[in-house]
């Protein structure tokens, strides 16, 4: 369906974790959370990363004054579990065990999990990562979200849907 | 038939409903394109636009997610969309991302991404928007042809054309049908107007079909019809009475259009004017005939009546005919300007009324000239009987001006004990209208009243109203006169008659009663005397012999006292004027002659004198004295007076005595015949002296009456008229059976 030629290339210098940095703050603005979710009307929607994340660094940056609606977008570090519970949205990266924990400590509530890890939606995540250059996939775990209460928005589950396992 | 100017009702009605339906049919359709024009054009765009917001949205995904097939198929989906002729989607970064065309042979997108917003270029219609999610992604641009709305507007109208072609022939159609329903109608109403028109035939009517407004229409038009029919029913008779009255009265009427100078007249006009009916009436025409000595003055009238606004002269018009008297009437209309504009008018031959006139007048001259010289009093009178006047004869009668006797000055000459029977009669008749006669006295100019006979006929006015009376008067003095005189005759005569019957039942009563005693004294003594005869006793037959013989000698005296009654009675009168006082000196004388031995003192009033027959007074005059010698035979001294003594029956004269009278209750006896007071025995007579004086004073018109007492002697009273000795005035009333 390429009519005039190639479209421009995706700048070259881009790393997978700026990609997966600038992803995870596009997917908040697909996904609806509860207002219990919330404390307040203009409570700060937190994204949780473990401390040593690579994606970390990234992620600063992209959040850096963006915001979704009336909320602004404020990254954390996760030094606890228990840190879970200010986090409406945690990017894990690490051991299937480590995120198996974390999914289950989570599991039922309005915590959007991220990952890019194999089988990922299967452990009960929501959004999973796929690299394949020189895009990036999104995987939707549709059940997993109707589950912890969350809702994505069509366009986000056509784009995860369409690119298919 | 064309009934109306120009295109019949029906097409009009057709071309009326076609030009309403077109019309909003037209209105509906260029509103409606209109409409499409501005409207749908902008229901497009929006649509685009909302088109392209939508497609904007979806593949915002696609740029957060830098997935670039999804984005190509998000906006492919809008090929379904004719009017997109492109689509091209950039990033946030300007760059495009994915686009579509459906021409790519005349489809370029700019490279980067142009702003937001709305462009209408060469045709074609750009919609810029941003594909945003919370957060700008990219820009996504449509182009879209509108010139397809050009297509639908092109088929819009095609449709409208269509559709108004059919509905037109639909509105015809139903229009011829319903039309008929209110032409028919209307189309009988207009035969029926157009039958009253050119036939003036009124008795159409028109069937009335429905309860609409031409139903309406048509009942009144009907009525209308009845109404005119009933109208000129009445006109017609209306003319006809107006003509009958125009031709009885001999008028003609005339119409003079003054501004077009066109008159018409009828046919009685040109007949009073002597012109053939039907030539044109031109001024030269109307005034050929008008006497020259009328002209100006009919020339004038007719110029006041322009001002006045009406005019009525008389003139005389010359005729072959003769001459004849023409009343001219008109009335002149004025137009809008004041300006007269039309005149109409009657023309009247009034020249047999103005003869009647003349006729009136010349006969009232000359009834003047007639009564003037008229021998009889001629006076005429009001209803009220005011006399209004008297001929001169009349006047020169009475004496009295005219002045003196109009009114009821007159009848200060009416002798005054007629002038109540005269208004007696002359109001009765007067009330009723009648003629009367009436006789009265009238005082003539030297005093004399003359006997009058009044002879009054009613006038009329010519309609027949009583307005007076027209009077003559007689003097019948003379006839009146003649009259009496000739009444007196008759009564005379007539009382001579009862007379001459009297003497007739008195003459018959003497002959069966009276004369026959003396005859049976000479029976009687005739048998007495035979007896002795038969008897030889001559010397004893002197005795009745002499009895019979004084017997018929008084029967001789009877028979001569009837000859001498007769005689009387039939002896023509011949009058002379005798002296009573010698008659009754001469009687007395003879009288003492026959016996001187008696002494009786005779007074005699000398040169008493009266008109008669001598020798008939003689005769009374020696009853009257024989009688008073008579009964004084035994007084001492008798005394007999003859005289003359004023009575209430003129002077009388009279034979007075101081006999042997009478008794007063008797008087009424002493002049029948036979009668007598007295025995035989006691004073000699026949009975038959004293009737005949009352026979002789009646021939003469006179009368005679006693007075008297039983032994204080009577007066014998009689009177002779000096005027007639044979007819006088009255005959006594003393005439008794």
């Amino acid at each position: 369906m390429l009519a005039d030629g190639p479209v421009g290339p995706l700048p070259t210098v881009v790393s997978e974790q700026s990609v997966y940095a600038a992803f995870v703050v596009n997917i908040t603005r697909f996904v609806q959370w509860p207002d219990t979710a919330f404390s307040s009307a203009e409570a700060p929607l937190v994204i949780g990363t473990f401390a040593r994340d690579p994606i970390n660094a990234e992620l600063d940056i992209a959040v850096q004054g963006e915001r979704v609606g009336a909320r602004a977008l404020q990254a954390i570090r996760l030094h606890s579990l228990d840190d879970l519970a200010r986090c409406h949205v945690v990017y894990l990266a690490g051991s299937e065990a480590q995120i198996a924990t974390v999914l289950g400590r989570i599991a039922g509530k309005p915590i959007l999990s991220i990952s890019d890890g194999d089988g990922f939606l299967e452990l009960g995540g929501h959004v999973r990562f796929v690299p394949r250059p020189p895009r990036t996939q999104l995987r939707i775990g549709v059940p997993n979200l109707r589950r912890s209460g969350l809702q994505a928005r069509a366009q986000l589950l056509r784009l995860g849907q369409a690119d298919g396992p | 038939m064309s009934l109306v100017k120009g295109t019949p009702l029906r097409k009009k009605l057709t071309r009326l409903a076609m030009t309403c339906s077109v019309v909003a049919l037209i209105t509906t359709a260029v509103s409606l394109g209109t409409y499409e024009w501005f409207f749908y054009r902008r229901v497009i765009l929006n649509q685009l636009v909302t088109l392209s917001m939508i497609t904007a949205r979806n593949s915002s995904a696609a740029l957060a997610f830098d997935n670039a097939d999804d984005a190509q198929r998000v906006i492919s989906a809008l090929e379904a969309e004719p009017a997109i002729l492109g689509v091209a989607l950039y990033d946030d970064r300007g760059d495009r991302v994915a686009n579509f065309a459906r021409d790519p042979r005349t489809m370029t997108f700019p490279v980067t991404a142009p702003s937001d917003g709305q462009y209408l270029q060469d045709g074609r219609f750009e919609i810029v928007v941003p594909v945003a999610e919370t957060k700008r992604f990219g820009t996504l641009l449509v182009e879209a042809d509108i010139s397809v709305l050009r297509g639908r507007i092109t088929a819009y109208v095609a449709v409208l054309l269509i559709t108004t072609t059919v509905s037109g022939f639909l509105a015809f159609l139903l229009a011829r049908r319903l039309k008929k329903r209110i032409t028919e109608p209307v189309q009988a109403l207009a035969e029926a107007a157009s039958s009253v028109q050119t036939k003036d035939d009124y008795s159409v009517r028109v069937t009335k079909r429905e309860n609409d407004e031409l139903g309406t229409l048509t009942d009144a038009f009907n009525g209308m019809l009845d109404r005119i029919q009933e109208n000129q029913v009445e006109l017609h008779r209306s003319e006809e009475r107006l003509r009958l009255a125009l031709d009885s009265a001999q008028i003609g009427t005339w119409d003079w259009d003054i501004e077009r100078s066109d008159v018409k007249w009828d046919a009685r006009n040109y007949a009073i004017y002597g012109v053939k009916f039907g030539e044109r009436v031109t001024a030269e025409v109307f005034w050929k005939n008008i006497h020259p000595d009328d002209v100006a003055k009919v020339r004038a009238a007719i110029d006041a009546g322009f001002s006045s606004g009406g005019f009525a002269t008389e003139f005389r018009l010359e005729l072959e005919s003769g001459l004849r008297f023409i009343v001219l009437r008109g009335l002149v209309l004025a137009n809008v300007a004041g300006r007269p504009h039309r005149a109409v008018g009657v023309t009247i031959d009034i020249t047999e009324r103005r003869r009647a006139e003349l006729r009136v007048v010349e006969s009232e001259q000359r009834f003047r000239v007639v009564a003037e010289k008229a021998p009889a009093l001629i006076w005429s009178c009001e209803a009220n009987l005011k006399r209004d006047y008297f001929n001169r004869t009349w006047l020169s009668f009475t004496g009295r001006t005219l002045e003196q006797e109009m009114g009821d000055g007159w009848r200060a000459s009416l002798y005054e004990e007629d002038r109540e029977r005269w208004q007696a009669i002359a109001s009765a008749a007067a009330g009723l209208t009648d003629p009367y006669s009436v006789e009265y006295r009238l005082r003539r100019a030297d005093g004399a009243l003359r006997w009058m006979i009044e002879t009054a006929s009613p006038r009329l006015a010519a309609d027949g109203s009583f307005v007076g009376y027209l009077g003559t008067c007689i003097d019948i003095t003379v006839r009146k006169e003649n009259e009496a005189e000739l009444e007196a005759h008759v009564r005379l005569r007539t009382h001579q008659l009862e007379l001459a019957n009297q003497e007739l039942e008195s003459f018959s009563y003497s002959v069966s009663h009276d004369l026959r005693s003396p005859v049976r004294v000479i029976q009687g003594y005739a048998e007495v005397a035979l007896e002795e005869a038969e008897a030889g006793r001559i010397d004893t037959l002197a005795q009745p012999l002499h009895r019979i013989s004084k017997a018929a000698k008084r029967m001789d005296e009877l028979i001569s006292a009837f000859i001498t009654l007769a005689r009387i009675s039939r002896a023509e009168l011949s009058a002379q004027r005798i002296d009573l006082s010698k008659i009754s000196e001469e009687i007395v004388g003879q009288l003492r002659a026959v016996q001187p031995t008696r002494a009786v003192q005779f007074s005699l009033q000398r040169g008493l004198t009266a008109l008669g027959d001598e020798r008939l007074i003689r005769v009374v005059l020696d009853n009257l004295l024989g009688n008073a010698w008579k009964f004084t035979t035994g007084r001492e001294p008798a005394r007999i007076e003859f005289g003359q003594v004023p009575s209430k029956k003129g002077p009388a004269f009279f034979v007075r005595d101081n006999g042997a009278g009478f008794n007063e209750a008797f008087a009424g006896k002493l002049f029948q015949v036979f009668q007598r007071l007295h025995a035989a025995s006691e004073f000699e007579g026949l009975g038959v002296g004293l009737n005949t004086v009352q026979r002789v004073i009646q021939r003469h018109g006179g009368e005679v009456w006693a007075e008297g007492r039983e032994n204080e002697g009577a007066t014998f009273f009689f009177t002779l008229p000096e005027n007639a000795p044979e007819l006088n005035r009255e005959p006594a009333e003393a005439a008794r059976p």
